[in-house]
């Protein structure tokens, strides 16, 4: 096919169709070669899958479309400054819900910026926090009996756990 | 039914947490204050594996609160504890990152022991990062076997050592991925010579034993050294071929410095306070100049512009030291309001050759002149004097003057008027 190709239309796991524009595919290898495939092939009646679902699917587009000028060209301080603020806005979200699937979905798609920013996301949200309310946070299950917690925590002096 | 409906709680299950690859949980910890980062061992049994395999050492001083002793000692047992624990689950895979901060005031025979077997804990397992800062007022003692070791490690890319004492003068660093080297405040080493191919920047700082005299650096690499405040460097070899840009921070007494790079035309200079006499320091000053001679672009940074401005019995002759400098930047901090720009611009024009272009940050401001050369050269009979004699490249008294000034005040630019006017008679 042509270069006049302008956006892609992949399927998310549960079947939603969404487009995604060529600029903001490059962010991801894996969305790269789906659309070297779509451009190349002469069959282009097949819309690829990609395994993440539409909720996140739609995060991880916005966020593509958001730095995908930037990535491309390069931009001023004023612009980066202006896209940090906009990162912190774009990450307030849901834990369980959409922050787990936006870093398996960023892993998924190799795409090193966002992966970044969830992870730093994730990390952000444990600093200071006590044991209990990391649990509480990130939906994780104590499977620890009372002797083994207690054993674990003197394996670390001087760190404060609660 | 019931079936289906186990099928979408299971893949509802599957986001949990601890259901990320552990790769992910890893680098999410990378992001975590170490300190905080250690609760992943008491959160799940999920992820105290996680945590046991987390290639990351990073011990922290500063983490630790009490009282002196007590300080001291629960920061120690933390050590021993945490090698205990988790490093039988690395051996064999590489530890990305030893990093460990004691910025205590005295450092006993004890911890002298824990960081050199720290040290070489690391260097077996592979670590591609090493990060000692200590801040004590004596050394960390670096045996020779160890030294060897850690200079020829081939999974090292950053090393960052403070405050250690090199037993061996001589060290030979040959790291084959090494990118990046620090070394700041050691003692012992005589000679540093870096050849690891990769390597992008050096930074050597405050050595001390860097040395009375000969001392020699040689650099194998290709963006950027800097040597900072060593203070009894007397001579210097820099040996860097591939080298681009150099940094030098520190008093101008060290002469001769030798400094082989072809590939490098960039330099920049601090220089430090004025503290030795007036004579000395402009005899100093003069000749380690002089050293630069084949730079292109010199940046010199001063704390006041008339540390600057070398006396002119110290020029007597026409001899221009920056025979090669092209673009001449100053920088200070310092510049009081009388002080003209007139009187800077003159020395800096005894010391070079055939400039292009000055450019000046004085107290904030930045001001540039820019040099164009009329094409014949002029004879004028002020210059047939000897200044050029033999040299084919007649300097900037040979022709005449084309001056763009910018960001220069009214008055200063009657005043370099006149100077350029007086330089183009």
């Amino acid at each position: 096919m042509s270069s006049s190709v302008e956006a892609i239309t992949v399927l998310s796991s549960d079947g939603d169709e969404f487009k995604i524009t060529v600029s903001a595919a490059k962010l991801s290898k894996p969305l790269n070669w789906m659309l070297e495939d779509v451009c190349f092939s002469d069959d282009c009646d097949e819309v690829p899958t990609i395994e993440v679902n539409s909720k996140t699917l739609v995060k991880v587009i916005e966020y593509c479309e958001k730095h995908a000028p930037r990535a491309n060209s390069g931009a001023s301080d004023s612009d980066a400054e202006e896209l940090k603020k906009w990162d912190i806005e774009f990450m307030k979200m849901d834990v369980k819900d959409i922050l787990f699937h936006i870093l398996m979905a960023a892993n998924y798609l190799h795409m090193e910026g966002l992966y970044d920013l969830a992870c730093q996301t994730a990390a952000d949200l444990m600093k200071g926090m006590t044991v209990s309310q990391i649990r509480k946070i990130f939906h994780i299950k104590n499977d620890f009996s009372s002797e083994e917690q207690e054993q674990l925590r003197r394996q670390h002096p001087g760190c404060s756990f609660d | 039914m019931m079936m289906e409906e186990i099928m979408v709680e299971n893949t509802r299950n599957n986001t949990e947490f601890e259901n990320l690859p552990q790769h992910l949980i890893h680098h999410i910890m990378n992001y975590v204050p170490y300190n905080d980062a250690v609760k992943f061992s008491v959160l799940s049994k999920t992820l105290l594996s996680m945590w046991l395999s987390f290639p990351v050492l990073d011990f922290d001083y500063t983490f630790f609160s009490g009282q002196h002793k007590d300080r001291h000692r629960t920061f120690l047992s933390f050590i021993l504890e945490t090698v205990h624990h988790r490093c039988p689950h690395r051996i064999n895979k590489p530890l990305q990152r030893l990093r460990v901060n004691y910025p205590n005031h005295y450092l006993n025979s004890y911890f002298n022991t824990i960081f050199e077997v720290l040290l070489n804990f690391a260097i077996k397992n592979h670590a591609q990062e090493i990060i000692f800062d200590i801040c004590t007022i004596n050394w960390v003692n670096l045996r020779s076997d160890s030294l060897l070791s850690l200079f020829s490690s081939e999974f090292l890319t950053v090393l960052n050592l403070r405050r250690f004492r090199f037993l061996v003068a001589d060290s030979i660093i040959l790291c084959p991925k090494l990118k990046e080297l620090v070394i700041s405040s050691c003692k012992g080493a005589q000679t540093i010579t870096v050849s690891s191919p990769s390597v992008e920047k050096v930074e050597i700082s405050f050595c001390r034993d860097l040395v009375y005299n000969n001392s020699k650096c040689s650099v194998d690499i290709s963006a950027c050294l800097s040597l900072k405040k060593c203070s009894n460097l007397k001579e210097a070899i820099i040996e860097a071929p591939k080298l681009l840009k150099l940094k030098y921070q520190g008093s101008p007494q060290v002469h001769p410095m030798q400094i082989l790079a072809n590939k490098c035309s960039t330099a920049s200079i601090k220089l430090p306070e004025r503290e030795i006499d007036y004579d000395l320091w402009f005899d100093n000053l003069k000749q380690f100049l002089s050293c630069f001679d084949h730079f292109k672009n010199l940046t010199i940074s001063c704390f006041k512009v008339k540390d600057l401005i070398i006396p002119v019995k110290f020029l007597k002759n026409n001899e221009s030291l920056l025979r090669d400098a092209k673009h001449i930047k100053v920088k200070s901090l310092d510049f009081p309001q009388g002080q003209p720009v007139r009187r800077l611009v003159e020395r800096l024009f005894r010391l070079v050759h055939k400039p292009l272009k000055f450019t000046f940050f004085l107290e904030g401001v930045r001001s540039t002149l820019k040099f164009e050369y009329e094409n014949k050269a002029k004879k004028r009979k002020r210059v047939e004097r000897r200044c050029c004699l033999g040299i084919s490249t007649k300097c900037w008294r040979h022709y005449a003057l084309k001056v763009n000034i910018q960001g220069v005040n009214e008055k200063e630019r009657g005043r370099l008027d006149k100077l350029f006017f007086h330089y183009n008679l």
